[in-house]
């Protein structure tokens, strides 16, 4: 009796354990399919946002990217900027996405040629509405502009300010800022 | 065995009313809670989680009798969330735009208790199409909550609604609003005239039947 008793408990643990598998595996492949589906497209939308925002500063020339790396910085990638008659250099565009309160924030650090920061942008971020979104707010563009003409390192109190009541979203714009100075120092 | 006559009428009043997932059930606090700091957040999570809710339920519905019991709320959770990371996917893809002003919502909404609520009481249960108009009528009730305190919330906390100033810049903000001990705050008000409204409604009905 108790045999059989233990024969159909296994019976229908397997059971069980092999219709959850295939609830897993269909879901699986429904998540593989539409990744394989989209994954491109993904790619493009990404690279075009970047084109798109570096074409706000720098409106003609070729964009080149650097493939740049470095795993411990916030700098995802360094575009060079070039004339397309004589390849000269007009400037550089570093994009990089430091840490911010909410999440990360994505930003671009636009130099000229001579490695002077001419612009920040801030193309994305997770900050909190009324508070850290004014990074990025057009009442408060003077926070982004205060970075024109610098070319090294800086700190919040000489010569930039943060914008009170924000410092963690404004210390993530510096870092980002200060991280790309020191990439672009790096390259060529 | 699968429940009796589904009534479409009744189920939207209780899914925007009676038995809204918010206010009533108080499923969902987390993500509620967060998103709400503005109209538009709160709008479009609430939109992004009734076009998961609908997939989902409709998908348990159509494996309900599949899914052995002692592992649903495991299968529940992997189809839930293998529907999420699909939306975000072809969102991600193929509106971009949409993509930038909810993105960061879209996996906030795998663990939002409402899904795997409305898995296991109704449509783990039912046939597919009533389980789908469950998820409509509960998302719309989500929707709405999440709009009310999302527009709460930004009047008092911003002096804004949808970004428009209101009050000419003579109101200033209560900034705590748009800060987690607001949403707090504000949900436990709304929830308060919510249970008074209802108390009101019970105590007509019940003078009704007892004049009758």
């Amino acid at each position: 009796m108790s045999k059989q008793n233990s024969k159909q408990e296994i019976k229908s643990i397997l059971d069980i354990t092999l219709r959850l598998f295939v609830v897993c595996t269909i879901i699986a492949a429904v998540v593989a399919g539409v990744n394989a589906l989209t994954a491109d497209k993904i790619a493009e939308n990404e690279a075009r946002v970047i084109s798109e925002t570096i074409r706000e500063v720098f409106s003609e020339g070729d964009i080149i990217d650097m493939q740049y790396s470095d795993s411990d910085s916030c700098v995802s990638s360094i575009y060079k900027i070039t004339k397309e008659a004589d390849n000269s250099i007009i400037g550089y565009s570093v994009i990089c996405a430091p840490a911010g309160f909410g999440g990360e924030v994505q930003m671009m650090v636009a130099f000229d040629a001579d490695k002077a920061i001419t612009s920040v942008r801030v193309m994305s971020h997770s900050e909190t509405p009324g508070i850290g979104d004014k990074i990025n707010s057009a009442d408060e563009a003077w926070f982004t502009e205060q970075f024109a003409g610098k070319n090294s390192l800086m700190s919040f109190g000489d010569g930039v300010d943060k914008i009170s009541g924000s410092s963690k979203s404004s210390n993530a714009v510096l870092n980002g800022v200060n991280a790309a100075v020191t990439a672009i120092a790096e390259v060529n | 065995m699968d429940n009796k006559k589904y009534n479409v009428k009744d189920a939207l009043v209780e899914g925007l009313f009676t038995n809204n997932p918010t206010f009533v059930q108080l499923l969902g606090a987390c993500p509620t809670l967060a998103v709400t700091t503005s109209v538009q957040n709160g709008f479009g999570m609430g939109i992004s989680a009734t076009c998961v809710l609908i997939l989902s339920n409709l998908l348990i519905s159509l494996l309900r009798k599949f899914i052995p019991k002692q592992v649903r709320i495991a299968s529940y959770i992997v189809i839930i969330s293998g529907f999420v990371t699909a939306v975000e996917l072809l969102i991600k893809a193929y509106l971009p735009a949409l993509n930038s002003s909810l993105g960061l919502f879209i996996p906030l909404i795998v663990v939002n208790c409402i899904i795997l609520a409305r898995a296991e009481a109704f449509a783990s249960k039912n046939g597919p199409f009533a389980s789908m108009l469950d998820g409509l009528f509960m998302g719309l009730g989500f929707t709405l909550a999440l709009t009310v305190l999302g527009a709460i919330r930004e009047i008092l906390g911003t002096g804004k609604i949808m970004g428009v100033e209101l009050f000419g810049g003579m109101y200033e903000p209560m900034i705590i609003f748009v800060l987690p001990a607001g949403a707090f705050i504000t949900l436990g008000f709304v929830i308060a005239g919510v249970n008074a409204i209802f108390a009101k409604v019970n105590r007509e009905k019940h003078k009704k039947e007892v004049k009758r």
